[in-house]
């Protein structure tokens, strides 16, 4: 399939605007970007995939620095292809694409459970692999490896029981 | 007094499963005397006597645990096998880590590495039956108890306890910074600066001494960590690194040590290039020297 090709398919029934990239890799592999305008449009992008028998890889999300904007990205393949769907949200939901790519299941529950935004129309409600006593979203605090290497918390609760205990 | 069976049941709080192999290893191979010391593996945690607990406890693990211990009857032991169990080792500060274990549990016997090597799961084993012994004649504050298996070696190789050449360091923080499971510390007093290595909350990585710039971090291939709870926090190494006083102003400074120096000056006389002079006034004297 060329990435043209599957441009052409989604062009006419995106309702909102997008835009197009071509991409390569560092071992030359062709991938696209579809940068959505508005996320309702990734039902269209997903049918389109199904209809080239391609799949989703797994989806990746974050949340945009100092604004309440998530950044969600589908990774698709079909034959080899590499196809990229961005799309943002600012009120923590998308649209869920499991119904139609039944291999976003996962992905969209790990979404959900680490950066708090709900796949509407998800068909499993559960918990993929976070304990119920851990809050939804956690990954939207930032901690960065630094500070947890030198210490809050627990770190600094153990060191003050060694610092009285060995000098 | 009838002599107790020691009854073993082993929970695992999220370990990745380094350890509950080894203790596999030290179940199944005879050089570990595990079978010396007569005890039973069950299968249900109300006829257990001695419970082993790896792992750093994860949230999802924690009500595993806390049933596990209503059903419990006393007097029972807890060894925690691993640096998870003691100190959450590298997992510490994460959100979907409760630990460590003595949050939730009285632990008799710790016993660090990462994962322990079998001879020490033995020994840890070896010392909470004795704690139980303890325990049973009555003794609330568990005595010290010597090392019960003297006959276990390491390969020179082996990456064990670290230990700190002090005339080598100069406090410059790397093995700190590097450290993936904050188990070295250093602070600075008047005199100098005081280096601390919590053995409890190393995983012998090896990260410290190999990117220390003079050498002075090493990994011994000792593996005595089995320590009792009360030693948990006191097991540390801790070394001084004092300031030289500037034979030319009087300031306090940190002298560079001989590990740098004889890194830096191959060829050239270390004695001489180490006198007793802060940087600040050997950059006078080289000025002097080049330009006066």
């Amino acid at each position: 399939m060329k990435l043209e090709e599957f441009n052409n398919a989604v062009k006419s029934k995106i309702s909102c605007g997008y835009e197009f990239k071509e991409d390569k890799d560092s071992y030359s592999n062709p991938s696209a970007w579809i940068i959505l305008k508005d996320k309702r449009d990734s039902e269209v992008v997903a049918k389109a995939i199904k209809a080239y028998k391609g799949r989703c890889v797994v989806a990746t999300a974050y949340k945009n620095d100092g604004e309440d904007v998530h950044t969600v990205i589908y990774h698709f393949d079909i034959a080899g292809t590499i196809i990229n769907m961005q799309l943002q949200t600012d009120d923590a939901t998308i649209h869920a694409i499991t119904h139609i790519l039944p291999s976003a299941n996962w992905a969209e529950r790990e979404i959900r459970e680490m950066y708090g935004v709900e796949p509407i129309g998800h068909p499993n409600k559960d918990r993929l692999f976070l304990d119920y006593s851990i809050a939804k979203g956690v990954l939207n605090e930032y901690i960065s490896l630094s500070k947890m290497q030198l210490g809050v918390s627990d770190t600094d609760v153990l060191w003050n029981n060694v610092n009285k205990e060995a000098n | 007094m009838a002599k107790i069976i020691p009854k073993i049941f082993r929970i695992n709080t999220g370990s990745c499963n380094g350890c509950d192999v080894e203790f596999v290893a030290t179940a199944f191979v005879d050089k570990f005397h595990i079978t010396s010391l007569n005890v039973e593996l069950v299968d249900d945690v109300k006829d257990a006597n001695l419970l082993v607990i790896t792992g750093p406890l994860t949230a999802r693990s924690e009500s595993f645990l806390k049933n596990a211990l209503t059903k419990l009857r006393k007097p029972f032991v807890v060894v925690g096998v691993g640096t998870c169990s003691v100190s959450c080792g590298i997992f510490r500060d994460s959100y979907a880590i409760n630990g460590p274990i003595d949050k939730f549990v009285a632990v008799d016997v710790n016993v660090a590495g990462c994962p322990p090597r079998p001879e020490s799961i033995a020994e840890g084993i070896a010392k909470g039956i004795k704690v139980l012994e303890q325990k049973l004649n009555g003794e609330v504050i568990p005595k010290k108890i010597d090392t019960i298996f003297s006959d276990f070696s390491a390969p020179a190789s082996f990456r064990g306890r670290m230990d700190l050449n002090a005339d080598m360091c100069t406090g410059c923080r790397t093995c700190e910074t590097v450290c993936p499971s904050t188990a070295i510390k250093i602070s600075e007093d008047a005199n100098g600066f005081i280096h601390k290595i919590w053995h409890n909350s190393c995983c012998y990585c090896g990260n410290c001494a190999y990117f220390c710039p003079t050498g002075a971090i090493f990994s011994t291939n000792s593996f005595d960590t089995v320590k009792l709870q009360n030693e948990k926090y006191s097991d540390v190494n801790v070394s001084h690194i004092f300031y030289d006083e500037c034979t030319c102003c009087g300031e306090k400074y940190m002298p560079p040590s001989r590990g740098l120096l004889s890194k830096s000056y191959i060829k050239e006389d270390r004695n001489k290039l180490n006198a007793a002079i802060c940087s600040k006034c050997r950059k006078e004297e080289n000025f002097k020297r080049m330009y006066g």
